[in-house]
């Protein structure tokens, strides 16, 4: 994966500034520039431009709306989305007291944390057998406890990340939700699905959230909100559309399809199926009569602005498969449908569908077909990592990714002509063709200059798993070791001194008075005096042989192997995940233009920043590494910094680099 | 406090070949380096490590003390036994012959006195020789060396966040002059507040730090 990324970062860094992009039938170059600033450091999921405007622009992502009036060069907050008042209910889909463990029994989690214990259980009873596997399983509890819940949050994380909506009921339908919850947690309180302008007051911007139906009639600077329903697991709103003339709202919600025909001040839902399946997706003919809504499960259909729709049978196609629609011209019977499978047309109403060439595109991620020019036969499409451009005598797609690194797309939208909107994971891109596309050649070269200081992806790794003392998990060498203890026996000796001193014996015989014995006679007297010494000591040795057979310290070596690994596995995606996004930057900072003061600066702290956490993983290295090379580049001849910064991986730089200061 | 050098390497060469404005880059070092006696993220983050006791150089003790361990006696007992015992016996005897009372024995006294000194040295010492060749306690060492990863990752990033939210902080009152009193009171609390937070991690040094530079944390 890294080494994918760097290739195509360095074979952007690479182009000469002429070939950045190929010719296409519009007989112009597309390149696409970072156009978020420091603003935007989160992905952006939704994009509006004001029409006849061509200077002000709305950006949509998790928790906020920006607005740019002078065409992406400045950002300013527009609306904020908390989602404080509805974690109460969304804490009780999928959240829970970690100190509670009779809520643990209860949650989603436990069931994760079972399905993982089991399988655990299973491997490890083939291996070592069922009672050895149990104790195992048994030392690991809270251990698989805290995994269960690490990954179960980083799972509801990422799935709330999904841009598509689909993709995310399908996510959290997979970690054990209802069908109901899944549906509601998926609408994200804090999400922005959708932005449109207004078509015939500029100034009116509305905004499908999570929350409720914003808008703005101020061009963004103050926001009310229009739809909100009185639960709030139905209070997503997925997708909106306005009639031509701007009087009727259409938004498709998580519960299904409502409709406004005063601005917004009343809603109804429409009746039938619409209504009971959440609506992604909401167009509108260009006569304002007939609309399309595609549903979670289907397609549905309305001939008379609304008030009654049809169910379309989709024959081969399914309705979750289609990840958008699009009317490419005033013919309401025309549509594209966009779906992970490839691109379908219909020319029915969708009565029968016929798939689209796909000649030159990869039909894996795709998500949007929009059109590039007035005509509907030129088609831009976009995927999750590419966009690609087709005209209509071209054959094949065409790639039009030039400056995308790294990112994942979301939707683009059409602006000035030769212009585009996208966005992405990382921030919003502007497309351009003709002179503005051309990047400073002495840009890249610079960025080349710099990124060959920098040290190596798999130096920063192996330095970041030395200083974490994961770089080396010795569990054959402890299995081996134990192994041949077993062997060896725990013994001790015995030393023993004794000293014995008698000191004296005093025995006497005294007669008293006069007998036939004569006293002299009667008396004797001994004394005796005695000593004695011993030494001695003695070795004993114990054997557990049962230890042949089953030692415990097998269980503990295989748990201990299994936390190290998996705190590797996480270590090694952190650092890589940091020094991608570093270099992500790097290379936005130098297909930007026009940046302000402010923006300049906070792009520059931004990267000390991200170089700062990777330092905090690598004791340093980085910083020690970049200045050693830079100092030996600017030497005659290397110096020994630079042979450490490449040979060994030192283990903790931090003083070293802090001396240096 | 010199700032961080290579960062300020690449950053400015990136900067500088990005903007062209050369005036406007200059101003961007120039409102950079206002903040350039204070301490450096490295600093900052060396000294949250050893605060908080995650110094990775601990772990390669424990490593290296669990294995030299098992030379020495798992158990070393001592036993001194001392006793001091006197002895003494007295034994009368009255021999009576009552058909001739001129034969006496007379009156007898036996006396038998003793005293004995003892002392016992035990000693006892004990090997688990398996622990030799692999000592269990290299696990434990093992599982503390992965949870402190963890920790250390945890607390540095925490205050790398905090030191950069604070340095933007600081930027933003630099670049956005507070327009009255109460603006100014709100950034400066913003600032202090996570001062505070940094203090909080390295107890007490960051504002130690910031004195010795002649600048007022609080």
């Amino acid at each position: 994966m890294l080494g994918l990324w760097l290739t195509a970062a360095v074979a952007c860094a690479g182009w000469p500034a002429s070939a950045a992009g190929q010719g296409t039938e519009f007989g112009e170059t597309l390149v696409w520039f970072d156009r978020s600033s420091s603003l935007l450091t989160n992905g952006v999921s939704a994009v509006a431009l004001a029409p006849a405007d061509g200077k002000t622009i709305y950006a949509g992502g998790r928790g906020y709306i920006l607005r740019s009036t002078d065409n992406g060069l400045t950002w300013r907050l527009s609306l904020l989305l908390s989602a404080a008042e509805f974690m109460t209910e969304i804490d009780d889909v999928f959240l829970f007291d970690e100190d509670d463990d009779v809520s643990f029994e209860d949650s989603e989690i436990y069931n994760r944390f079972t399905e993982m214990r089991d399988a655990l259980l299973e491997d490890l009873t083939d291996e070592y057998g069922e009672e050895y596997a149990r104790t195992l399983i048994l030392e690991m509890g809270s251990e698989l406890r805290d995994e269960a819940i690490g990954e179960f949050t980083s799972d509801a994380e990422s799935a709330a990340f999904e841009r598509d909506y689909v993709a995310r009921v399908q996510r959290f339908s997979a970690m054990g939700f209802s069908a109901e919850d899944a549906e509601a947690a998926a609408a994200d309180p804090r999400e922005v699905w959708d932005l449109v302008v207004s078509p015939t007051l500029p100034a009116h911007v509305y905004a499908a959230t999570g929350q409720g139906l914003y808008r703005s009639t101020d061009r963004g600077r103050s926001w009310q909100r229009l739809f909100f329903a009185a639960s709030h697991r139905e209070q997503g709103v997925l997708s909106v559309a306005l009639t031509p003339d701007g009087q009727r709202l259409l938004i498709g919600t998580v519960a299904g399809l409502a409709i406004s025909s005063d601005a917004g001040a009343t809603w109804t839902f429409a009746l039938g199926e619409v209504s009971s399946e959440p609506i992604r997706q909401v167009i509108a003919s260009a006569d304002g009569k007939r609309f399309y809504a595609l549903g979670l499960r289907r397609l549905h259909r309305s001939h008379d602005g609304g008030m009654t729709w049809s169910r379309i049978n989709l024959g081969a196609l399914s309705a979750d498969a289609i990840r958008q629609l699009a009317l490419p011209t005033e013919d309401e019977d025309y549509l594209i449908a966009v779906t992970d499978r490839g691109l379908y047309t219909t020319i029915d109403g969708g009565e029968s569908w016929e798939g689209m060439p796909t000649a030159g595109l990869d039909r894996t991620g795709l998500l949007q077909v929009l059109f590039p020019t007035e005509s509907p036969d030129d088609l831009m499409v976009v995927a999750e990592r590419d966009v690609y451009l087709k005209g209509a005598n071209d054959e094949r797609w065409r790639t039009v990714s030039n400056g995308l690194i790294g990112q994942t797309l979301v939707e683009a939208t059409r602006g000035a002509p030769g212009e585009f909107w996208l966005a992405t994971s990382i921030g919003l891109f502007q497309g351009l063709s003709g002179a503005e596309a051309q990047i400073s050649t002495e840009n890249l070269r610079a960025l080349e200059r710099i990124w060959a200081l920098e040290p190596t992806p798999d130096r920063v790794i192996r330095q970041a798993l030395a200083f974490n003392g994961l770089d080396d998990i010795p569990v054959d060498q402890w299995n081996t070791r134990a192994y041949l203890a077993r062997f060896m026996p725990r013994a001790w000796v015995r030393f023993s001194w004794r000293q014995l001193r008698n000191e004296h014996q005093n025995s006497a015989l005294v007669g008293d008075k006069g007998g036939t014995i004569p006293k002299a006679a009667q008396r004797w007297a001994e004394v005796r005096g005695r000593d004695t010494g011993d030494f001695d000591w003695e070795v004993f040795a114990l054997w557990n042989l049962g230890n042949f057979l089953y030692s415990p310290v097998e269980a503990s070596i295989e748990s201990v192997g299994q936390q190290m690994y998996r705190a590797r596995k996480r270590l090694i995606a952190r650092t890589v995940r940091l020094l991608i996004r570093r270099r992500a930057l790097q290379f936005r900072i130098v297909s930007t233009k026009r940046l302000s003061l402010a923006n300049q600066i906070a792009f520059q702290v931004n990267l000390e920043e991200m170089t700062a956490l990777i330092d905090g993983l690598t004791g340093g290295y980085f910083t020690y590494a970049y200045e050693a090379k830079a100092r030996s580049a600017s030497a005659v001849s290397p110096t020994t910094d630079a042979a450490l910064a490449d040979a060994p991986v030192a283990p903790n730089l931090f003083d070293d680099v802090l001396l240096r200061q | 406090m010199g700032r961080h050098k290579p960062f300020m390497i690449a950053s400015v060469l990136l900067l500088s070949f990005v903007f062209a404005a050369t005036a406007s880059a200059q101003s961007a070092e120039e409102v950079l380096a206002r903040f350039d006696d204070e301490p450096t993220v490295l600093e900052v983050q060396r000294v949250v490590m050893f605060y908080a006791g995650l110094d990775p150089d601990r772990i390669e003790g424990w490593y290296t003390r669990a294995n030299v361990a098992a030379i020495l006696p798992e158990r070393v007992t001592y036993q001194f036994r001392y006793r001091d015992q006197d002895y003494s016996n007295i034994r009368t005897r009255d021999d009576i012959n009552p058909a001739n009372k001129d034969v006496s024995l007379g009156f007898q006294e036996t006396i038998d006195d003793r005293n004995t000194k003892a002392m016992q040295h035990d000693a006892r010492v004990q090997w688990d020789f398996s622990e030799i060749i692999f000592n269990p306690d290299v696990l434990r060492a093992a599982r503390e060396a992965g949870r402190m990863a963890k920790q250390r990752d945890d607390a540095l990033t925490t205050a790398t966040k905090i030191y950069y939210e604070r340095r933007r902080a600081q930027i933003d009152m630099v670049l956005n002059p507070p327009a009255n009193t109460a603006d100014r009171l709100r950034q400066e609390l913003r600032i202090q507040e996570l001062t505070a937070n940094l203090d909080a991690l390295t107890g007490g040094w960051f504002s130690g730090a910031l004195r010795q530079v002649g600048k007022s944390p609080y």
